[in-house]
């Protein structure tokens, strides 16, 4: 009798996982024998972004309904907002989204954690915009010695750039907030400017408007991150889908690619209404907008451009593994499809962009 | 030697309310014992690993669960690590430390509570609602109290084991039969001593199980206060499970998992043959069954 109800409970959980498993690996197939001929077929596209400015593309973009309007009346957006990269990087991996708004390292993260199968970047979204923000006290690096700072959360974009900074200024890190400057990742970003104000903190490598916010709140800018960088140009946020949506839904990506270049056109046309606009996506969201002071700060760090900056993206790649937050990645040249974009571009008589 | 004899048999007499003397040799004993406890275990172990296998053998979220031939090889690699022993220490000192603290807290405002009527009909039912909160929803008040440090995880989980120890003393100390009370008093017992030897014996079967509920509150405000407050330079078992997971480390904080569920059973285990020794005293057990 027992023995009989294990036996059937094993069945059940079997024949559910199977079911999981096989729904999960027909949908894109079957998505894909359809995708030519019925192009309006509805799909749902799950699209992750950060609230952040650094992230103002997908804002906007969602805002104005920029999106809406260029994936057309058959696919649903379906938004998912996260506080840092990394929570996005898990979703992808864990099958809970399409496509994301992204930085450099949790994007190469989600590409060699699925053994270069999972995503592509499709397209660049933002430059700049992120600073070392510290209190006024601290001119130097030698000064951060035994003093705590914030990033938004263990391996992310700032996270791997504050390690990588502060070990070419010989301060060692550790994962665990050790070694001569103690990280603490703090989730969500607006967490840390409360404990910076506090004084709990001593700073952060924060992306706007936070690293704006921490200004506000009594600090200042040890390091622009555009300065490390050649011509002050360093990829901060890329668009990325999973492989499995691009060859089913090769419309809907290019209806996002296209809501991608009108969205950084519209920011880098009106300026003002942007700057609205994201802050107004914001307020929704998180239930809290930011001051204008800070808003226009924020935008003023940042280049919108649909070119993902390339060589950036590797370099942030060599950063991660030199503070052992990677192993080494051999095939990053293969992350990049930007075959449709560079059509779109190339359509708009605008300049096409090379990985 | 006569005297001897029947001085003994005398003892003897008191003793028959207890437990008897066990018979079999003693190695035997205690290997027929360890392996009856053992063996439910470990089945149970293999049934879990046999459904984890097949569900990562159908290939469902391939990229974030990772099957058992390759989360143990990760522990076996983690363990030869510093890094997890030292997270395991910190975990268990907060752990030693905030239980005895919601034991001796708990334990004082139990016995209190339990023998003075007004504030029973007062402070009971206020312990009864404080043990059914969520230990989480205190976080957020802790961390405004201490901030992000150890003290914050330790008062959280004195607020959600003592509760539990108190009520299980208040319990016990209900079901002491009052005829015990009545001879005790007889007997001269008064205050503090009534309490010793005969209040605190009586109530040790509720009072135990309270002290192991206290400590399943105590180690679920333990693993959540170590995922919420993260402190620097103090690497547990929370901060790990919270990195690997940052990290995109799916093995490494599955692995993290396997050694807390670890760490509950053996507690759980010194609960159980604490337990199993009260039951024994009083008979309740076939001495030396499992």
């Amino acid at each position: 009798m027992k023995r009989g109800l294990i036996a059937a409970g094993v069945a059940a959980v079997t024949l559910l996982a199977a079911g999981c498993g096989s729904s999960a690996a027909s949908s894109p197939g079957s998505g894909g024998s359809s995708s030519s001929p019925a192009a309006a077929a509805p799909v749902t596209l799950r699209l992750g972004f950060l609230t952040n400015i650094t992230h103002a593309t997908a804002l906007v973009g969602v805002k104005q309904g920029i999106f809406t309007k260029d994936l057309g009346s058959s696919v649903t957006l379906k938004l998912v907002p996260f506080s840092t990269g990394t929570l996005e990087a898990t979703a992808l991996l864990a099958g809970q989204l399409d496509a994301a708004y992204v930085g450099p390292n949790p994007a190469i993260k989600a590409w060699q954690t699925s053994g270069g199968k999972l995503i592509k970047i499709i397209s660049g979204a933002a430059s700049g915009g992120a600073e070392l923000v510290v209190k006024k006290s601290i001119t130097t690096a030698a000064q951060l010695k035994g003093q705590s700072l914030a990033t938004p959360s263990l391996g992310n974009t700032q996270d791997v750039a504050l390690r990588y900074w502060l070990k070419k200024h010989g301060l060692t890190t550790t994962q665990t907030g050790g070694g001569d400057v103690p990280i603490k990742p703090t989730t969500p970003n607006s967490a840390a400017v409360l404990a910076f104000q506090s004084g709990q903190l001593a700073g952060g490598w924060e992306p706007a408007p936070y690293d704006a916010e921490m200004v506000a709140a009594g600090g200042h800018v040890l390091v622009n991150e555009a300065s490390l960088w050649p011509k002050g140009q360093f990829v901060t946020t890329n668009l990325v889908v999973t492989q499995a949506f691009l060859a089913a839904h090769p419309s809907a990506v290019n209806g996002l690619l296209k809501g991608q270049i009108d969205a950084n056109n519209f920011i880098n046309q009106n300026k003002t209404a942007a700057e609205t606009a994201a802050n107004a996506e914001l307020t929704s969201i998180l239930g809290k907008g930011l001051k204008p002071a800070i808003l226009s700060a924020a935008f003023a760090q940042i280049k919108f451009t649909d070119d993902p900056i390339a060589s950036s993206l590797l370099t942030d790649a060599q950063h991660a593994v030199a503070v052992g937050l990677l192993t080494p990645v051999s095939n990053l040249k293969g992350i990049y499809d930007l075959g449709p974009l560079n059509t779109l571009l190339q359509a708009a008589g605008e300049p096409t962009v090379s990985s | 030697m006569a005297i001897k004899t029947q001085s003994s048999a005398i003892e003897g007499l008191d003793n028959l309310e207890l437990g008897g003397v066990p018979q079999e040799p003693r190695a035997r004993r205690i290997a027929r014992t360890a392996w009856a406890a053992a063996w439910p275990k470990l089945l149970a172990v293999a049934i879990v690993i046999v459904l984890w296998q097949l569900v990562v053998a159908t290939g469902w979220k391939s990229y974030v669960l990772k099957g058992p031939t390759v989360v143990f090889p990760t522990l076996w690699g983690l363990m030869h690590h510093r890094l997890l022993w030292q997270a395991v220490g910190i975990t268990l000192r907060r752990a030693a430390i905030g239980y005895a603290l919601a034991l001796v807290i708990g334990s004082v405002v139990g016995a209190v509570v339990a023998r003075v009527p007004p504030l029973r009909a007062g402070v009971g039912s206020i312990i009864t609602g404080l043990q059914v909160m969520p230990s989480i929803v205190w976080f957020p008040f802790a961390i405004i109290l201490f901030g992000l440090t150890t003290p914050a995880i330790l008062f959280v989980m004195v607020l959600g084991a003592a509760p539990s120890i108190a009520n299980g003393l208040i319990t016990g100390v209900d079901y002491t039969p009052p005829l015990l009370l009545k001879a005790g008093k007889t007997m001269g017992l008064r205050g503090f001593n009534l309490y010793r030897y005969l209040i605190l014996p009586a109530s040790l079967p509720a009072y135990v199980a309270g002290m192991k509920q206290g400590w399943a509150f105590a180690f679920r405000g333990l693993m959540a206060g170590e995922l919420l407050v993260l402190i620097i330079g103090q690497p547990s078992i929370g901060v790990l499970e919270n990195n690997y997971q940052d990290l995109d480390f799916f093995a490494g904080a599955t692995s993290i998992l396997i050694i807390i569920l670890i760490i509950g059973i053996a507690v759980d285990t010194l609960f159980t043959s604490a337990d199993r020794a009260v039951r024994r005293r009083r008979g309740l057990l076939e001495p030396g069954a499992a």
